[in-house]
């Protein structure tokens, strides 16, 4: 019935006079029509022609009027279209039956055709509106299917329900066993929420509305979650409720999955860092409501890293699942990662703050004591050995704890405490477990002052670069220097070496601060020029964070080349540990290296886990003896550490160098075993570059401990 | 006369109110209702009054005959159904005397009155009158109204 097409009619009568003055009349209005002279042929024409509307005669042979009529109102498509029945002017009877058979009008013969125009405009605009009406209605239960969204209506004084067919659908039900009182979705809802919905019900039978998030349960068993609202309907003497309710699953689903990337560790399924903050700023403001105390405890594992490198990232992740599972159990934190009905955080107990770093939060302790032994009780979890196929590996971890309100009374200082111990733990050697202090506290905080101060001095004067001869006793001559980097604050004074540099590797600061000393060092060679024997070079120290920076070898090419100084002067000096980190990354960088005619010297040897047949792999011309090994050289145990490195080294064609070298002793044992070049304070400990200058230019002579020197 | 008013009320002649007010018989032919019908718009030359009028002709003189044969073997249902549908067709066309006879006769069946088989003689009567009327009006010429006749042949 749009405007572009012109309104249908079929005419059906038997009588040829009125169907030709029908269709003339239809005509002159602008109607098109089709005709029929029986019932039979109707009902064909009627499917065939899929007319507007119908008129349609009562007597007629074969199939009267009445038969057609109800005829094509049993047809999906005859239901709604208008039929108007020709009848006798004086025949009641036909009208009375004309409705009962579903004429939607009727006009008497004979026809006054202008009326008829009219009847057909009015009966076809009913229509029309029908018909919309019809659409709206099915738009809106497509709608509300689409949306999952079911109604209800109740009549709460007779507890009468009308529930639509999608609101049984989301509860996986029929009409017919759903039930028919209102209390009869009881049965359906998941078991823990119908307490719930019963006292919404309650209300709502006394005229409350409510809104409400429950789960079903379907027959076969899934579980899905619905949001239900309802509210009394306006008006009316009975109390009447409406409802609607919509599957929300996906949604909480969504929300959930939302959730557990926001708030969890995929690795371990931990809750995370921002969890733990969150469950801390709650425990607090619990605390000083409740007048009670907590305690953070930060855990790290020690030398984790090393775990990565030598059994590979994924073993590594295993080891770090297996961990935090521990930590949960013997926390007893065994609420689920998320509760199924969503809902507020739960109390979280464990969760993973960084790599290997995990956060632990005790709400509601007691003395310090007991706190600092439930941290003993962790490192035990984690002591315990953990099976990887092949292995078995022990671990052992630092603990930082702080304790509210002694150390802090807000969550982020709380955790920085616990950090800040963590560290002082990790820094010292012997102590596992650390409880926060006022002096760390200062200790923290001259840090972060140290920072800012680090930062400024870079390629200042306050940062010097002192040498440390390496004595070849062949010769006995200064074979070369190691480079190092000293801080001269201009407010605290000397800031000793480790703690800077530990700062400025945290903090990424290491990048700028070895270009400046490789800087310094290039300018010194270039003043030492002809002072420096063919074969003398610098040894500097590259940094783990150095040896992984994309532009270290742009850099270095970079400086050398604008300082003018050959590569051939400098040697680098990296530990084993960042050697072996990346392995195929080490090759590569050290062939270029090589290339270039630089030197690597692998520093610390012997603490890290080198693999032999790596360790050839690599373009590495030095090894150096770590100190603690010297130190323990009269030691059986000691002694046969140097043995053996001094041992390999010869083996791989490497130099070997002696670190910390102290006393005469030592020196004699290293040279007895072969170890010619030597680092210590026995010879000298590190000067300036005007101090080495002297030094080389009065020759071995000048160095102390002259009797030592003694040639072979 | 109740049944008359009903159908002047309806039938919407001109002429029909004051006529059935004087309490004279119908006229035979309402031309007024003729050039009303669908179609013709009060124009004596429009084809569809042609078409209109060939119909009427042909279906009248046929349920003209068949009513009284059908009197004749007193088939009272044959004569109900004749006479109600000649009934519609001549009041619909203007011809009212033998609407009205017709209707007349379609009543007093459907009340249960005997058949009266004077009424084939009203009827045809009627129809006389109704057929010379057109002729008179010019409407249909005596050629063309014998050739429909002989079609039909009655």
């Amino acid at each position: 019935m749009t405007g572009t097409r012109k309104i249908h009619v079929l005419i059906v009568d038997d009588d040829p006079l009125t169907r030709l003055m029908a269709s003339e009349a239809l005509r002159e209005s602008g109607y098109t029509s089709v005709e029929a002279e029986d019932g039979l042929r109707a009902l064909a024409l009627f499917d065939s022609e899929r007319p507007d509307l119908v008129l349609l005669d009562v007597m007629m042979p074969r199939l009267g009027g009445f038969d057609v009529c109800q005829h094509l109102r049993a047809r999906p498509e005859g239901q709604l279209v208008p039929i108007i029945m020709l009848t006798g002017l004086d025949d009641g009877e036909s009208v009375e039956r004309a409705f009962q058979v579903g004429a939607t009008d009727f006009i008497s013969k004979p026809i006054n055709w202008t009326l008829l125009r009219f009847r057909i405009r009015y009966v076809l605009r009913s229509a029309q509106v029908m018909q919309e009406l019809v659409r709206n209605k099915e738009s809106l239960s497509s709608a509300q299917r689409i949306a999952r969204l079911g109604s209800w209506e109740w009549f709460v004084t007779e507890d009468r329900v009308q529930r639509s067919a999608q609101y049984y659908r989301l509860f996986g039900q029929q009409p017919e066993s759903f039930g028919e009182r209102m209390e009869a979705v009881l049965d359906h809802v998941y078991k823990p929420d119908r307490p719930m919905v019963q006292a919404a019900l309650k209300g709502a039978a006394k005229g409350l509305g409510y809104q409400l998030t429950y789960r079903v349960v379907w027959p076969d068993g899934s579980v899905r979650t619905v949001l239900e609202t309802a509210e009394p309907a306006e008006g009316g003497v009975d109390l009447l409720l409406e409802g609607s309710v919509q599957d929300i699953t996906e949604q909480v689903d969504t929300q959930r999955r939302i959730r557990q990337l926001a708030y969890f560790d995929p690795l371990t399924g931990l809750p995370n860092r921002e969890f733990f903050r969150e469950s801390l700023l709650s425990a607090v403001a619990r605390c000083l409501r409740n007048d009670s105390r907590c305690a953070v405890m930060v855990l790290d594992i020690d030398r984790f890293a090393r775990i990565n490198d030598s059994l590979g990232p994924e073993r590594g992740d295993q080891v770090l699942q297996v961990i935090g599972h521990r930590l949960r159990e013997s926390m007893g934190d065994r609420t689920p990662a998320e509760p199924a009905g969503g809902g507020g955080l739960p109390r979280l107990k464990v969760a993973r703050l960084a790599a290997d770093e995990f956060g632990v939060l005790v709400s509601d302790v007691g003395p310090v004591d007991e706190v600092i032994e439930v941290a003993y009780r962790l490192l035990d979890v984690v002591r315990a050995p953990i099976r990887v196929p092949g292995q078995e590996i022990t671990l052992a971890a630092r603990v930082g704890v702080a304790m509210m309100p002694e150390h802090a009374t807000e969550a982020d200082a709380l955790l920085k405490a616990a950090e800040t111990a963590l560290n002082r733990a990790k820094r010292s050697t012997g102590e596992q477990v650390a409880l926060f202090s006022e002096e760390m506290k200062v200790a923290a905080f001259l840090r972060f002052t140290l920072e800012g101060d680090l930062r400024r001095a870079i390629g200042e004067e306050e940062l010097q670069v002192v040498y440390q001869p390496i004595v070849d006793l062949n010769g006995p001559r200064i074979a070369k220097v190691e480079a190092l980097v000293r801080w001269a604050h201009l407010a605290r004074g000397t800031v000793p070496p480790p703690e800077f540099i530990s700062l400025a590797e945290e903090t990424g600061m290491i990048v700028p601060l070895t270009r400046a000393v490789i800087e310094q060092v290039c300018s010194d060679i270039v003043h030492m020029g002809d002072a420096l024997p063919p074969d003398f070079r610098v040894s500097v120290n590259l940094s783990g964070v150095n040896f992984m920076d994309p532009q270290l070898i742009p850099t270095i090419r970079a400086v050398l080349g604008a300082a003018q100084v050959p590569p051939s002067r400098i040697e680098f000096e990296l530990t084993e540990t960042v050697l072996m980190r990346d392995l195929d990354y080490a090759t590569t960088t050290l062939a270029q290296l090589r290339e270039m005619d630089i030197r690597v010297a692998v520093d610390d040897f012997g603490t890290g886990y080198s693999s032999l047949a790596y360790l050839r792999r690599l373009a590495v011309n030095t090894l150096k003896i770590d100190r603690s090994f010297i130190g323990e050289l009269h030691d059986s145990q000691g002694l046969a550490i140097v043995e053996a490195v001094i041992g390999l080294a010869r083996s791989l064609g490497m130099d070997v160098v002696a670190e910390g070298v102290e006393t005469p002793a030592q020196l004699e044992v290293l040279r007895e075993r072969g170890c010619h070049l030597i680092q210590g304070y026995l010879f000298a400990r590190p000067m300036s570059r005007q101090a080495l200058l002297q030094l080389l230019a009065g020759g071995a002579a000048v160095l102390p401990q002259r009797a030592a020197l003694r040639p072979d | 006369m109740e049944n008359n008013k009903k159908m002047l009320d309806t039938a919407s002649s001109p002429l029909a109110p004051q006529l059935a007010a004087c309490g004279q018989p119908e006229v035979v032919l309402d031309l007024a209702v003729l050039m009303s019908l669908p179609g013709v718009s009060q124009r004596r030359d429009a084809p569809v009054l042609k078409r209109l009028l060939g119909i009427f002709v042909v279906e009248t003189s046929r349920s003209v005959g068949l009513l009284q044969a059908a009197l004749e073997h007193g088939d009272r249902e044959q004569v109900g159904r004749l006479a109600h549908r000649m009934k519609s067709s001549a009041l619909a066309i203007g011809a009212l005397h033998l609407g009205t006879e017709a209707r007349r006769l379609d009543s007093s069946l459907k009340a249960g009155s005997p058949l009266d088989p004077a009424d084939g003689g009203i009827i045809a009567a009627a129809w006389r009158d109704a057929r010379q009327a057109l002729l008179d009006e010019g409407l249909l010429g005596a050629d063309e109204l014998r050739s429909i006749e002989a079609s039909i042949g009655s």
